[in-house]
């Protein structure tokens, strides 16, 4: 309340002929002499919305936080972050409101391709630069895809899997959420290449939804289910931690090989403790998106070649665990 | 039911009949045992042979497991046979849990080595979280005069945002903090876990409160008749917030089993966790309009859901096959105590 009077006061205070000079501060309060500084700044820095599909995660926390640290370092750019509350709906809702506030690149992480695939194409057709993160919409109405594959990571597992193994051995594969494309990803991978090691077989799969506790039980049931297992795969380090947590309950953690996904940061600390094998870091491309949305920005063409930029995956064994902190 | 079929106090009577009653009251315990007898004997002799995996039901460790991985729905299934046979329902057990279960956690990791003193004043204090929304429930119930399925709903986002905020949204991990300070109570004692052990006693403590004792008794009165009793002399109020406050203490109670099996706090933990609660008080054979049913039934209710997820489990069925199962047998089972009950 005394603040609007306040603003109605100042804004009075700017009609009365002779306050309107800068020259003449009013009511003894400091003296601005740059007035128009701030508020050329203010339109000369360009605003980047980035519409996150869920918070809830914590590896989406982490992107949005690595996000926010590359734009700190990035002068003139101003980030906006909205939560899509991991539902369809309030994504497409952010990317319109996105659309109103006039911001000069949109950075979207759909939730799902499909549903919103219109709303970017609509942002896109407006002028608006898009870089897509992570997951990509069906349509080439966008400046730019970001994203590691997952099936590129699931191959990679099974390489070190096959070797930790010497070829030979049973396996737990422990999904994520049945049905979900980087849990089919993931497992496709997986299996190319350890198809080709006939000594090999995975002897047990269920999904633990990407969770600790589910990913507990289904382990549960796995010991009780087989008596020799030499091997984990768990399709994220949260799984592969309930993994563990429940061969350790059965004191038979020690027989086994344990591989994860994400380089989530208590499971690089197992790992550098010995007590798990290897997980594989699937980057968020928050960086690069940075990087690349400020060459956008600086008035720099988007460039005519390929529009997908493919993130590698890290591998993090004892050796690289000592230098990587993960998230 | 009763208003389909008008003559309801003839079944009503017809369940005071001794035999009757007996059939009704045993129907979730007949039907555990008839599950169990399917999915083993029967699932060995028949079936057995298409598929590769058939895990032992019968040893120590698969019991022991059957009642860890049900213990924490068991624990919230407890509480919300209170608040349902006060014809009430509670939608924020889930998210008192994942609150209780991150506020605990944070303290675990500030203090990762303290002594007994401490974790005893850490476990109070997550008790004391989850039991303080739980009467926030009944107050609003009460003196909001809200519906409970409303107010409850409040309280699933509120508890929810809470634990949110006060983990900014990260998961809290005790996995490296040695030694933990409140690991005995996800552990194993002998071959039983003590998550087990709490569970079979709060189900021990609820049958004597809800069968020996006057609240008991209030609890089953109001739920049959809330006018009635409230012209009878019942504290409906009094009696109606505390419902909801021991539902959030046991939501406490399995927030502390939670966070120390899995040696984390998650803001995102225990989300649908009311749905397997309620089933397993519906399969029990407590009626969902109140009034009917008890704690005993709860426990086999959560028990033959824990069998069904852990036989389907150590066979290593197909898991959308498992859905469908599941749902399935559900059904089955809440039908046959319909028609025990018109016998």
């Amino acid at each position: 309340m005394r603040k609007s009077i306040l603003l109605v006061l100042f804004i009075g205070l700017a009609f009365i002929p002779g306050c309107k000079k800068p020259s003449a501060p009013a009511e003894g309060l400091p003296a601005k002499p740059a007035e128009e500084t701030p508020a050329a700044e203010s339109q000369t820095r360009k605003v980047v919305g980035f519409s996150q599909c869920t918070f809830e995660d914590p590896w989406r926390i982490n992107m949005n936080k690595e996000m926010e640290v590359a734009v700190a370092e990035a002068p003139g750019i101003k980030l906006v972050i909205a939560n899509g509350e991991n539902r369809n709906a309030k994504q497409i809702a952010d990317i319109e409101n996105f659309m109103v506030m006039g911001v000069s690149l949109l950075v979207v992480s759909p939730r799902e391709s499909a549903p919103l695939t219109s709303a970017v194409e609509k942002a896109f057709d407006a002028g608006i630069p898009v870089v897509v993160l992570d997951r990509k919409i069906d349509s080439e109405k966008y400046t730019m895809f970001i994203g590691a594959s997952n099936l590129e990571i699931g191959r990679e597992a099974g390489k070190y899997m096959a070797e930790k193994l010497k070829g030979k051995g049973s396996v737990v594969e422990i999904e994520g959420i049945l049905g979900a494309t980087p849990t089919q990803e993931r497992s496709q991978g997986f299996h190319e290449v350890i198809a080709q090691y006939p000594g090999i077989k995975v002897a047990y799969k269920q999904p633990g939804d990407y969770k600790r506790s589910p990913a507990r039980q289904v382990m549960e049931n796995a010991l009780q289910a087989i008596d020799k297992i030499d091997a984990v795969y768990a399709h994220n380090d949260e799984m592969m931690i309930g993994a563990y947590l429940a061969a350790k309950a059965a004191g038979r953690e020690k027989d086994m090989v344990f591989v994860g996904i994400d380089g989530q940061r208590e499971a690089v600390e197992m790992i550098r403790q010995g007590l798990l094998d290897a997980t594989f870091v699937y980057p968020n491309g928050s960086k690069e998106a940075v990087e690349y949305g400020r060459k956008i920005l600086a008035g720099n063409p988007a460039p005519a070649g390929p529009k997908t930029l493919q993130l590698p995956t890290t591998r993090i064994t004892r050796d690289e665990a000592l230098d990587y902190k993960g998230f | 039911m009763t208003s389909q079929f008008p003559a309801g106090n003839i079944f009503g009577m017809a369940r005071k009949l001794e035999p009757g009653k007996l059939f009704y009251k045993s129907a979730p315990a007949l039907g555990l045992v008839s599950l169990i007898i399917a999915l083993t004997v029967v699932w060995d002799f028949f079936l057995s042979p298409e598929l590769r995996i058939t895990g032992k039901f019968f040893t120590a460790r698969n019991l022991g497991n059957i009642f860890r991985q049900q213990s924490e729905y068991g624990l919230l299934a407890v509480g919300m046979t209170f608040v349902i046979l006060s014809a009430g329902i509670d939608l924020s057990v889930g998210s008192l849990l994942a609150f209780s279960s991150v506020i605990t956690a944070t303290m675990v990791e500030a203090h990762p080595s303290s002594g007994a003193a401490y974790a005893l004043m850490v476990i109070a204090l997550g008790l004391a979280g989850a039991t303080l929304l739980g009467a926030g429930n009944g107050l609003m119930v009460v003196f909001g005069r809200l519906q409970p399925f409303i107010a409850t709903l409040a309280m699933m986002s509120i508890a929810r945002g809470f634990a949110f905020l006060w983990t900014r949204g990260r998961g809290i991990d005790l996995i490296g903090d040695e030694p933990r300070i409140m690991e005995f109570l996800g552990a194993d004692f002998g071959p039983v876990p003590v998550p087990a052990i709490l569970f079979l006693a709060s189900v021990a403590v609820s049958l004597v409160v809800l069968h020996k004792t006057r609240l008991g008794r209030f609890i089953y009165a109001i739920g049959s008749n809330e006018p009635a009793a409230r012209l009878s002399g019942v504290p409906v109020d009094k009696v109606k917030i505390l419902v909801y406050t021991i539902c959030g203490f046991l939501c406490g109670l399995a927030a502390m089993t939670y966070t120390a099996r899995n040696y984390a706090g998650r803001p995102d933990d225990g989300l649908g966790f009311e749905l397997d609660a309620i089933a397993a008080v519906v399969i029990g054979g407590t009626n969902l309009m109140g009034g009917r049913g008890g704690v005993g039934g709860t426990l086999v209710g959560a028990l033959i859901i824990g069998v069904l997820n852990n036989v389907l489990g150590i066979r290593g069925v197909d898991p959308n096959l498992q859905r469908v199962l599941k749902g399935a047998i559900i059904v089955a089972a809440v039908l046959l105590q319909r028609q025990r009950k018109f016998r």
